[in-house]
């Protein structure tokens, strides 16, 4: 009773914490022509009161032995692993890869100047990067197949095995601590691209997303040379380690050439292995969380100190506000990595917990629903609107010069397909479907991790505090709860 | 016996949220009247001044600038929303985002009369010898 209430005292501090962040605004994106309306005030309540009473039933009626550290694989038939995995599938997937790479360099280089007509901003951000979560979470880790830098260093690879008659050594063996960290600065850098560089609502240009691409092209090649195709793609090339770490919500999966079938979010548990996978998934949440919080909460804050480098120290427009929002981000990834470590350090208390890294590295994966669900509440509009954009006159236009290769080329965008409150229950079902999974997953750690399952139960108070927290916070972002 | 008690905590607590937010929400309401939560308490202060049929909105760009700075105007779908906005340079277009109502070359005035259909925030936008403007948002709620 007495560690009910503790649990519950937790829970509400968490709670006001976030409420404390609230921020007031639906966040801008440079390509559509539309913002969401805010989630009002009432729905917010009502989704934060669910949330917690979701969470107290579920910690309540949870079982008592593990039930999601065991995969349980069920290989697929072996004549749809052979039709789907061969030689040629790969070969044509790859060079699908590669060609689309080259269609983004060549539209970005060649095409018109502007961010809405050209086709290479809104495949990378929106169709690839969105859409390429959406994929792994459905069917696994299909980026692997059609991942174009993996395909060049396969395809340089198989050259030297021609004429060599053996395998290119890499140099350099990849350091093992060294681990995801490469991914997590690669993804950083991806965010700060799309959302600080380009300048608030002006966006990417075409140019740069083409300079971008062919200097990440440069890096990943380097990478691969150094370490080796697939030691460079498993762990620093970035979008491989993303798409990936969304995958292991999939209940597809391949391994060797083979495809399987296994238990929904088994493969997540022993995701966090891998150093620096916790970093990963928390720099997602935070770049989510700054694209939501630069246009509300943090838009005073970030206006005074953009005035202070603009008025004060002189510089330029745009440089006072790439320093500004740059400050802010890493300010951002801070906070979200604070309140993950405040979960660590209360789970750390708890009798015969492992230590505060062990935790960090046994609970990482918990976090990939929250990442998951933030994406699809702050963008699941956005990327209906704009992938209309991208199967029509984009598709037909690519370049933005006039051709019409497929005849949708005079087709837009229908902003009427979603009502407000379609995107509303939408945003709010995501964060909550999102937050209850992220805590079966750490139950079923923590049953796993201390047997005794009174004492597993009382490590999760704190992480339910935390993940609560996680969730109003962004239930806030989306919301209009401070008017 | 101690799932119960967990179950009954998670409701008692999810009630006292909302209980809490909706104090404090109309406290806030009492201290700022300008707060458009309960339109009751704002129609009483400002009694039947209001039309029936709306007067256009006017927005005048002076200097590169809005008037009053960026307006936020909030209509309901299937409102017929009206707006003016004067201008005192030639600008190269002034355009609505999402709707896509546009006017090419207004020299002093563009007049935009259309129905609320679309459902979100969309900027009015001018373009110019000031560069790229932003005139007003218009924001357009579920009926």
């Amino acid at each position: 009773m007495a560690r009910l209430l503790r649990a519950g005292a937790a829970v509400a501090s968490a709670l006001l914490g976030a409420a404390l962040l609230l921020p007031s605004s639906a966040a801008a994106h440079g390509l559509a022509a539309k913002e969401d309306l805010p989630i009002p005030v009432w729905l917010f309540i009502w989704a934060a009161a669910i949330v917690l009473i979701v969470s107290f039933v579920v910690l309540s009626i949870a079982w008592r032995r593990p039930l999601m550290q065991e995969e349980h694989r069920h290989p697929a038939p072996g004549w749809l692993s052979k039709a789907l995995i061969n030689p040629f599938t790969e070969a044509v997937a790859g060079g699908l890869g590669v060609f689309l790479l080259g269609v983004v360099v060549y539209a970005g280089l060649e095409g018109i100047d502007a961010p809405d007509l050209n086709v290479a901003p809104v495949f990378v951000f929106v169709t690839f990067f969105l859409g390429g979560v959406l994929f792994s979470v459905l069917f696994g880790d299909f980026f692997r197949a059609f991942n174009p830098w993996r395909a060049i260093g396969r395809f340089f690879g198989g050259i030297v095995r021609l004429v060599s008659g053996q395998d290119a050594p890499a140099p350099l063996s990849y350091p093992k601590r060294l681990g995801h960290w490469p991914a997590v600065a690669g993804l950083v850098a991806f965010g700060w691209l799309e959302l600080i560089y380009g300048v608030g609502s002006v966006g990417v240009s075409p140019h740069d997303v083409a300079v971008a691409a062919l200097i990440y092209t440069g890096i990943s090649l380097t990478g691969m040379a150094l370490f080796g195709t697939e030691a460079w793609t498993a762990r620093g090339e970035i979008f491989s380690v993303y798409f990936n770490m969304f995958s292991r919500l999939s209940p597809l999966a391949a391994e060797d050439g083979r495809l399987f079938f296994r238990r929904p979010l088994t493969g997540a548990p022993p995701w966090g292995e891998v150093p620096g996978s916790i970093a990963l998934v928390l720099a997602s949440i935070a770049v989510t969380s700054f694209d939501g919080a630069q246009e509300g909460t943090l838009s005073g804050a970030i206006n005074t100190v953009f005035d202070f480098f603009r008025d004060d120290i002189g510089m330029s427009i745009s440089l006072s506000f790439r320093v500004t929002d740059s400050i802010f981000i890493l300010l951002v990834i801070a906070a979200i990595a604070g309140l993950f470590r405040l979960g660590l350090w209360g789970m750390h208390t708890v009798r015969d917990a492992p230590s505060v890294a062990e935790l960090g590295r046994l609970f990482a994966h918990t976090m990939i629903p929250i990442s998951l669900a933030y994406l699809f509440a702050h963008y699941f509009s956005y990327f209906i609107y704009l992938e209309q954009a991208q199967f029509t006159y984009l598709l037909s236009d690519p370049l933005g010069q006039g051709s019409d290769l497929f005849g949708t080329a005079q087709a837009g965008v229908d902003l009427t397909l979603l009502s407000a409150n379609d995107i509303w229950y939408a945003q709010v079902a995501s964060l909550i479907v999102g937050h209850v999974t992220a805590l079966a997953l750490a139950h079923d750690r923590a049953i796993a991790i201390w047997k005794d399952p009174a004492l597993a139960t009382r490590s999760q108070y704190w992480m339910l505090a935390v993940m609560v927290g996680f969730t109003t916070l962004g239930l806030g972002l989306l919301s209009d709860a401070n008017g | 016996m101690e799932r119960a008690i967990g179950i009954l905590i998670g409701i008692l607590l999810g009630i006292a949220i909302v209980v809490a937010f909706v104090f404090l929400g109309s406290r806030d309401t009492i201290d700022d009247p300008s707060i458009d939560e309960s339109g009751a308490q704002t129609t009483i202060e400002a009694p039947a001044t209001a039309p029936p049929e709306p007067a256009p909105e006017v927005i005048q760009l002076r200097g590169g600038e809005p008037v009053g700075g960026v307006r936020e105007l909030t209509y309901t779908k299937g409102d017929q929303v009206q707006i003016s906005v004067e201008l005192d340079e030639p600008q190269e277009d002034v355009h609505i985002h999402g709707y896509d109502i546009e006017f090419l070359s207004p020299a002093r005035s563009a007049d935009f009369d259309f129905k609320a259909d679309i459902e979100g925030i969309f900027e009015i936008e001018a373009h110019g010898p000031s560069g790229d403007v932003v005139l007003a948002e218009i924001r357009v709620e579920p009926s």
